[in-house]
């Protein structure tokens, strides 16, 4: 574990074993705060007329503070949460680790207790079977895994939940960070997706931001660049838009073939990555970072430049839509085709 | 095998949807129907996914796009946009686990109140191959769907029974209701109707 290595350190240590790392807000709960799984289901005795009664007396035992206070509520209780836990944690099927009962257990844990902080949602388990996996390379026989996982999950968790977890930010955050964003860098592929093919963005983005890239970039590629956030201390949430734009422009021509929406959300939701080198890898958050600190004057400008070295032999100063884009590519197509059947 | 063709030719698309609770295999019918394949232990969605397969139906090419949505979105604001659209809807329901049955009524009225009234609806019971297990018998799932005024199939991802036709059913329905709502247009004995569509929900 490094999680108490200061980010200096973390530089040093930029190598290929990349691991989740820092528990940069210091969440440090033990080992014996954690409340163990209800066996039964939740009894709810005759006399209780009002079960929520009961769900008091729970919180008040396990919570000793609340760092999130999202302020948003859940129906759901305790019981049939615990139920849809069960079911995503059966279907963690990112490692085979997570086949073992006794593992299967500890994450079960850490989000039953987690959920005493914040409602469970539908891709906690995965964040959270991520770092434990990460925990677990460093050492398989670490007796403190489940808790190390639980302090670095809700440390990670203060940003990435009020931003993507909760409904109405994550589609105020689509509309007036992103979409705002790629209009600035790339003003041709905000049309295409928003006006031409009318593809509203937190659609396809709830997946890429609420699983931090887990999906769409695959495994390897997510704990690279979730360590490089980490580590350096970077602000997850607010690099993210830029992060998924450069990527975007990696499938710029792509996009422009698709012939109908249906196909662009395909596209959209099943990325075509591929493994990331370390050096991949920080290009793409150096890229972010530059456009992160320049003015909202100059990101166009960058777009620009950006779309020149990612998509090169492309005269990017003279395509400037997508239909041209799409043009232009169909005569580069033309063209091979002739000059093969010559040779 | 009809894995996801960029078939340029086809003659119409239809938008469908899968909804129901978390765990009934929604992710399973559509792999089962588009790659043919199965696997016991899905991911769970997060958000929606999305696949294409492109179907013949009386000698036309229809290409089909289902969204699969994430079973525990129900109440969200977000799913109204993943109904915006949608010609036809597919209610899923594990006959294996009667708490998903229960809440196919919930599912239809949040269904009810996001999509469009022409929308064609079709109910299923998922995992019927799960004999052993079964908690909700077919005439159940009959009996429901007739109450809701929307046909019924029974259908197992796992055996590949009756995958492909729910959706092909779906879609035939769909193609007839749009036949006769043509048929009604031109039988206007030549009034002008201005290609106005019939508003026929409220404000």
């Amino acid at each position: 574990m490094k999680h108490n290595l200061p980010p200096q350190s973390c530089d040093q240590d930029f190598r290929n074993d990349y691991t989740v790392c820092l528990n940069s807000y210091k969440v440090e709960f033990v080992e014996n705060e954690l409340q163990p799984i209800p066996t039964t289901p939740t009894p709810i005795k005759e006399e209780d007329e009002d079960p929520s009664h009961l769900k008091q007396d729970l919180l008040k035992k396990s919570v000793t503070i609340d760092p999130l206070s999202t302020g948003y509520n859940s129906s759901e209780d305790v019981d049939s949460i615990l139920d849809v836990i069960k079911m995503d944690v059966d279907r963690l099927i990112i490692d085979s680790i997570f086949q073992n009962e006794d593992i299967k257990q500890d994450i079960l844990t850490i989000l039953y207790n987690y959920n005493n902080f914040t409602p469970y949602k539908q891709g906690f388990h995965e964040i959270c079977g991520l770092i434990y996996l990460e925990l677990y390379k460093d050492d398989p026989q670490n007796p403190q895994i489940k808790i190390e996982t639980f302090n670095i999950f809700t440390s990670l968790m203060l940003s990435v939940v009020p931003n993507f977890y909760i409904e109405d930010n994550l589609i105020g955050w689509c509309i007036s960070i992103f979409n705002k964003y790629l209009k600035l860098i790339d003003d041709s592929l905000y049309d295409f997706l928003i006006k031409t093919h009318k593809i509203e963005s937190q659609i396809w983005l709830i997946r890429w931001v609420r699983l931090l890239f887990l999906r769409e970039l695959g495994m390897q590629n997510t704990i690279k660049i979730l360590d490089k956030f980490i580590c350096f201390d970077y602000d997850l949430c607010k690099l993210i838009p830029f992060v998924i734009i450069i990527q975007l422009l990696k499938i710029k021509l792509n996009l422009a073939e698709c012939e109908d929406n249906g196909e662009v959300l395909s596209l959209l939701l099943h990325y075509p990555h591929t493994q990331m080198t370390n050096e991949d890898v920080k290009n793409l958050i150096d890229q972010s970072i530059k456009l992160f600190k320049s003015p909202e004057s100059e990101l166009s400008k960058l777009g620009v430049q950006l779309n020149k070295d990612i998509n090169k032999g492309i005269n990017w100063d003279k395509v400037k839509d997508m239909d041209r884009l799409k043009m232009e590519l169909r005569l580069q197509k033309k063209v091979r085709g002739l000059l093969g059947r010559k040779k | 095998m009809a894995t996801r063709t960029p078939s340029r030719a086809y003659d119409s698309i239809l938008k469908l949807l899968l909804v129901g609770d978390s765990g009934v295999g929604k992710s399973c019918l559509l792999l089962r129907f588009v790659e043919d394949k199965f696997n016991p232990s899905f991911i769970t969605t997060i958000g929606i996914d999305f696949k294409i397969r492109t179907i013949e139906i009386d000698g036309k090419r229809i290409k089909l796009q289902v969204w699969d949505t994430a079973g525990q979105e129900r109440f969200r604001t977000i799913t109204t946009a993943y109904y915006r659209g949608a010609t036809g809807i597919i209610l899923v329901y594990d006959v294996t686990d009667e708490r998903t049955f229960e809440n196919v009524r919930n599912w239809f009225q949040t269904v009810h109140q996001h999509a469009n009234e022409d929308t064609q609806l079709i109910l299923v019971g998922n995992k019927n191959d799960e004999k052993d297990l079964r908690a909700v018998s077919s005439e159940r799932g009959e009996s429901l769907a007739q109450e809701l005024g929307i046909p019924f199939l029974e259908a197992s991802a796992k055996t590949n029974d009756n995958v492909d036709e729910l959706f092909f059913k779906l879609a035939k329905i769909i193609q007839e209701n749009n036949k006769s709502n043509e048929n009604l247009n031109s039988n206007n004995g030549g009034i002008n109707v201005n290609s106005r569509t019939e508003s026929k929900g409220c404000c």
